[in-house]
């Protein structure tokens, strides 16, 4: 088990934005989060990258309790979060970007003895580069991208830290058919050896590039399964279409 | 003098210090917590509260006309230096930060010029002092004790029960919905920083019979108000007041063993080992 | 223009650079008022290497520091007690060396001690300015106020120079000349040392920490210690600048902590723009030759203008004399180009 939630709880004021959630996640699975909007989907990738303090329960990454850590020490254990609302060096270029990203892990009175530009970072810097397929725009200063592009060089940030588990907010958001098409072939192309966990809203992405399927519903886990399974639950389609509470508890 | 009378003294004199001190930090609170600026240039309108008396002397106005044309006057310069230069400054704390230390030493040079760079007495304008639990104390000291309390008091009941206070909390929590309530922002800042500057001449005015008025006398008050907000948080009045009460009761407990600089620093290195414990300041709950 | 890239460009480019403005300096001032004129223009030389220390914090750290001085200010004491009877720790000819390393160890300390507490609080951007800004006025107001370490209101006089002589390198520093081309090496030195840091990888960090902080930190950085090394370099050269000023000068004060030191710097910063090593040493030195020019016409109005520069630099923010001299350059290419 690489990740497991336990009775994992997160409460704003008087609101649990999640409760009682139990997940588990495989090493090398890919997993699909969906749920209507405020269904704790964000929370819970928030609890999971130490952005909020989980108020209950526990967050076990390869069996280690990691409660107590803060989001810099969870990326350093191998935890990366992609931002829903895109997040890069805007004033940087789009090569000195992935360069930060693979220092991110590595202690920082290093750096001194290390050129910006050593020819070992500099390769896997090309590698990743090209398979985000921003090589040929390595000079460009990351703020000028265009939107999916942007999007693009975030995952390609978040790989360079080379996580074990790679969380994606709505990596499509915002994002043309075209554009999507790219991170759906792209997801595909970064899921060897690794760990992926993906919110999305369109069905169609998530039906494209996750294993299995995993359901929020106001703050709990509705369901979880394959896509057809999914999509043929009716607590599933009640949910999404608001037809009142639905039946399941959270946690079963 | 017995063991009690001096401990008393010392109350009041503390007390004192921490109205001045309110006083002058209020307005440097508000300011910031409110539109994000930083205004270096506060200390210089206690300075020009205090030069109040010299220009009341000056006009031939006697007795206590330093005391009531201060904070106008620097409520009006306060009033021309936001329309003028700071309303481009809201939400750039960085930039209002060099701007107004800009204004501050245009503000302090044009005192040198005006007024002479030498340090002048201003006569008390209540003479003696009263007999106060067996011992004599100022009653000029009084007078400033009383008069601080008063009008941080109203100042504290206007933010609290006022339209314009709960219009000002509005935009204190959070701006863009206050717009949408039809609260117009622009006028509540430029409020604020009137008042803001009017306080800290008025504290001006209130301090320079107690001390000498010199052009720079300003500095010295910035950065004690500059304590207060590191160690109340600016987020609102409450930690503000508290934190002056803080900073003024340890300068006031310290500089009565030592010299009131190294209270200063020590008041200093407390707040920095505060910070690092409690990041938003000790009356801000997180 | 290759011939000027390999002279003024790459690490050693840095001093190059300072050493090219030195001469120009050197030049002016001897044309213009005699020999004797370097004894002043070698003060404005520390003062160009103490903006730099202060560009590496502000312009490349993204980290705006209002109370530099304290730093200069700690180096010249820390070299005047190693070289001066004040405290009975008079190393005499072996304290100038001692007292110029002590003059950047001390300072950079300090600078790390603070920094621990101000950078693990989370102190950043105005709130960093200000604790900066108090800590500079209180060691001046201390200084004035402690004159058995400080010398008080009197200051510190009789403060020897650096001399190299027991190393058995000749003569001292004390010359005019001699003091100035010692000013120059220093800080010619002093700008390739930075100027190589910021060329590491680590000088990426610096600059991730000032585009995007909160990111760098998701990403398993430990931005705090990119904050600690920085200040704590940029604290040891404004310390070194101290150290010199006291050699050169042979007097210290407590103004030399104190805050108008402090901002002044800022604005020679703004003024030579940003991110530029150069700029930030050619602003102080252009700044103050301005201040110097003034003081003969209106020394009243000076504190007015410095006052309004603040102002200006805000409102019409810029890249300084670097950014202007850039665009007129680009322009003149453009026009060129046209007519061609």
């Amino acid at each position: 088990m690489l990740l497991e939630t336990v009775d994992l709880g997160v409460r704003f004021g008087g609101v649990w934005a999640l409760h009682d959630f139990d997940l588990q996640v495989e090493a090398g699975e890919v997993r699909g989060f969906i749920g209507p909007n405020g269904s704790g989907k964000t929370t819970l990738f928030n609890a999971i990258t130490g952005r909020h303090a989980p108020s209950s329960g526990q967050v076990l990454f390869k069996g280690r309790d990691i409660r107590k850590c803060d989001p810099g020490e969870r990326a350093r254990l191998g935890i990366t979060l992609k931002f829903q609302i895109t997040s890069v060096f805007a004033g940087l270029s789009v090569l000195d970007n992935i360069l930060l990203g693979l220092m991110g892990p590595r202690p920082v009175l290093g750096e001194l003895r290390r050129s910006a530009r050593a020819s070992a970072d500099m390769e896997r810097a090309e590698e990743l580069l090209s398979s985000i397929g921003l090589w040929e725009k390595r000079e460009d200063v990351a703020g000028t991208l265009a939107h999916g592009e942007k999007g693009w060089l975030e995952i390609g940030v978040a790989l360079a830290t080379e996580p074990t588990l790679l969380l994606l907010d709505e990596p499509a958001s915002g994002m043309g058919a075209d554009e999507t098409a790219r991170t759906v072939e792209l997801v595909r192309k970064i899921r060897v050896g690794r760990t992926i966990l993906i919110i999305e809203h369109d069905m169609e992405f998530v039906r494209s590039v996750a294993d299995s399927i995993t359901v929020l519903f106001r703050g709990g886990l509705l369901t979880h399964g394959d896509y057809d399974t999914i999509k043929s639950d009716e607590r599933v389609i009640d949910a999404y279409l608001g037809r009142g509470r639905a039946h399941g508890s959270p946690g079963s | 003098m017995t063991t009690t009378q001096l401990i008393l003294l010392q109350v009041l004199n503390t007390g004192v210090t921490m109205g001045i001190l309110m006083l002058v930090a209020i307005g440097l609170g508000i300011i910031y917590g409110l539109m994000d600026v930083i205004n270096l240039a506060h200390g210089e309108f206690l300075m020009l509260g205090a030069y109040g008396w010299v220009i009341a002397r000056l006009a031939g106005l006697d007795g206590w006309t330093g005391l009531i044309v201060a904070p106008l006057v620097v409520g009006l310069v306060g009033f021309v230096i936001e329309r003028s230069l700071v309303r481009h400054l809201y939400r750039r704390p960085l930039d209002s930060l060099l701007a107004t230390w800009g204004i501050s030493l245009i503000l302090v040079q044009a005192a040198r010029i005006v007024f002479g760079p030498a340090p002048q007495p201003v006569p008390t304008p209540l003479e003696g002092a009263v007999e106060l639990f067996g011992m004599p104390y100022g009653r000029y000291r009084l007078f400033v004790l009383a008069v601080s309390i008063v009008i941080i008091s109203i100042t504290l009941a206007v933010f609290r029960y006022r339209t314009f206070g709960l219009k000002t909390r509005a935009v204190f929590q959070d701006a863009e919905m206050a717009k949408c309530l039809g609260i117009r922002a622009p006028r509540i800042y430029s409020a604020a920083f009137v008042i803001g500057a009017a306080l800290a001449g008025l504290a001006g005015a209130l301090v320079a019979p107690m001390l000498t008025v010199a052009p720079d006398m300003g500095a010295n008050f910035l950065v004690q108000s500059f304590l207060v907000v590191i160690v109340g948080g600016a987020g609102s009045l409450a930690g503000v007041v508290g934190g002056a009460g803080v900073i003024g009761g340890i300068q006031g407990l310290i500089s009565y063993f030592s010299s009131s600089v190294l209270a200063q620093v020590i008041t200093l290195t407390l707040a920095i080992i505060v910070v690092r414990v409690r990041p938003r300041g000790i009356f801000t709950r997180k | 223009m290759t011939v000027i890239h390999r002279v003024f460009g790459g690490r050693a480019g840095a001093g190059a650079q300072v050493l090219a403005a030195s001469i120009v300096l050197a030049l002016l001032s001897v044309a213009s008022g005699g020999i004797g004129r370097l004894d002043q223009a070698a003060v404005w030389l520390v003062l160009g290497l103490f903006a730099m220390s202060l560009d590496l914090m502000w312009g490349y750290g993204g980290l705006l520091s209002f109370g530099q001085a304290a730093f200069f200010g700690l180096g010249a004491y820390a070299y005047t007690w190693l070289t001066t009877d004040k405290l009975g720790m008079n190393l005499h000819e072996l304290g100038t060396v001692v007292g110029l390393l002590a003059g950047i160890a001390l300072p950079a300390l300090v600078a790390l001690l603070l920094g621990y507490f101000l950078f693990y609080g989370k102190v950043v951007g105005a709130f960093f300015a200000i604790v900066t800004m108090a800590v500079s006025f209180l060691l001046q107001s201390l200084g004035m106020g402690w004159s058995r370490v400080f010398g008080g209101s009197m200051g510190i006089s009789g403060i020897p120079s650096v001399s190299l002589a027991f190393m058995g390198i000749p003569g001292s520093t004390k010359g005019v000349l001699a003091g100035y081309v010692f000013v120059t090496v220093m800080a010619a030195g002093a700008a390739v040392v930075m100027r190589t840091m910021l060329s590491t990888s680590f000088g990426l960090a610096v600059d991730g920490v000032r585009d995007n902080e909160d990111r760098l930190v998701l990403l398993g950085f430990k931005t705090i210690h990119t904050k600690l090394v920085v200040f704590s370099v940029a604290s040891g050269v404004a310390g070194l600048a101290g150290a010199l000023y006291a050699s050169h000068a042979s007097f210290v004060s407590a103004d030399l902590m104190g805050t108008l030191l402090s901002t002044e710097a800022v604005v020679w910063v703004a003024v030579g723009g940003r991110r530029s090593l150069i700029g930030a040493f050619v602003g102080a030195l252009v700044v103050r030759a301005v201040g110097f020019w003034l003081s003969d016409v209106a020394v009243d109005f000076w504190l007015i203008l410095l006052g309004s520069l603040f102002i200006a630099m805000v409102l019409f923010g810029s890249g300084g004399l670097v950014g202007l001299a850039r665009s007129v350059w680009e322009r003149g290419v453009r026009l060129v180009a046209r007519d061609s």
